[in-house]
């Protein structure tokens, strides 16, 4: 048999080990009272430690319900953003007058709002 | 997954949740709104989650990163050098308690840190604790136990 690494006496105590090296281990502890001392000691601390450390724990208010859909919006967005693009770019050369021009950059600039204000409502709020 | 599965995975870790945001932001109000933001965060990134692998050491990893987002905004606390907790009016040496075990932790090195948080404040298993730090096993099992040896030496031998 191998002989047991400290590293292992920690694992059996946490229960981690295989099946088959903690049996080893239970053997050796029953033939090495210094080993078994180094166990008591393990699992002294760590109780004292879980103890304290449940003391930290409380229950958060948790709300869920302003959560996002997991939607995948971003290509989505880009496909929009896509489609606006084309259009612009078709659209654009035809224009003759300054109005139209206007016209047609104040659609895209309301377009861009849109796509902000769509990805602002998903996005996860704190609070 | 639907929001309701989600929420139904989510809710037992939600208690250790706070208590080991708290170990990493000491003011409470702090872990809470760092379990808040993880609890949306995990939902937005579901598609990520692997259903071969452990769910808590998953949404354990993104709680940390919150926690270290909250941690970097929130210079306040930081800069005070204070463990700010929200301490009763007449403190039992229970309350003391889990200051001193975070404050032995924090005279670790971050790995030693990190993992004893992560298994006492958290209650991960070593599947788990790979999971959220992102090593293997073996490397759980030696580093967790140097990190009790490191924090044996921290607080003495009587714990």
């Amino acid at each position: 048999m191998k002989p047991i690494e400290p590293a292992e006496l920690s694992a059996y105590m946490d229960g981690e080990l295989d099946p088959a090296r903690a049996r080893e281990v239970e053997t050796a502890l029953e033939s090495s009272p210094a080993l078994r001392g180094e166990l008591n000691r393990l699992v002294s601390a760590d109780n004292s430690w879980r103890a304290a450390a449940r003391i930290a724990s409380f229950r958060p208010s948790i709300r869920l319900d302003t959560a996002p859909r997991p939607l995948h919006l971003r290509p989505i967005l880009r496909a929009a953003g896509g489609v606006i693009l084309l259009l612009a770019a078709r659209v654009v050369p035809k224009l003759g007058s300054t109005l139209e021009v206007e016209l047609i950059l104040n659609a895209f600039a309301l377009a861009i709002a849109l796509i902000w204000i769509v990805r602002l409502m998903t996005r996860p709020d704190i609070r | 997954m639907q929001l309701q599965q989600y929420a139904v995975l989510l809710e037992p870790l939600l208690t250790q949740a706070a208590g080991y945001a708290r170990s990493i932001l000491r003011i409470r109000a702090d872990a809470e709104d760092a379990v808040q933001q993880a609890a949306l965060r995990g939902f937005e990134r579901i598609h990520t989650f692997d259903e071969n692998r452990p769910f808590k050491g998953w949404w354990f990893a993104i709680l940390r990163n919150c926690c270290v987002d909250l941690l970097r905004r929130s210079k306040s606390a930081a800069a005070q050098g204070l463990e700010e907790v929200d301490l009763p009016a007449s403190p039992s040496p229970e309350t003391l308690d889990w200051q001193q075990l975070n404050s032995a932790m924090n005279r670790l090195s971050e790995d030693h840190r990190e993992i004893l948080r992560l298994r006492y404040f958290a209650d991960l298993s070593y599947r788990e604790l790979a999971e959220t730090l992102g090593i293997p096993q073996g490397t759980v099992m030696s580093r967790l136990h140097l990190a009790r040896n490191a924090l044996r030496a921290q607080l003495g031998d009587g714990t």
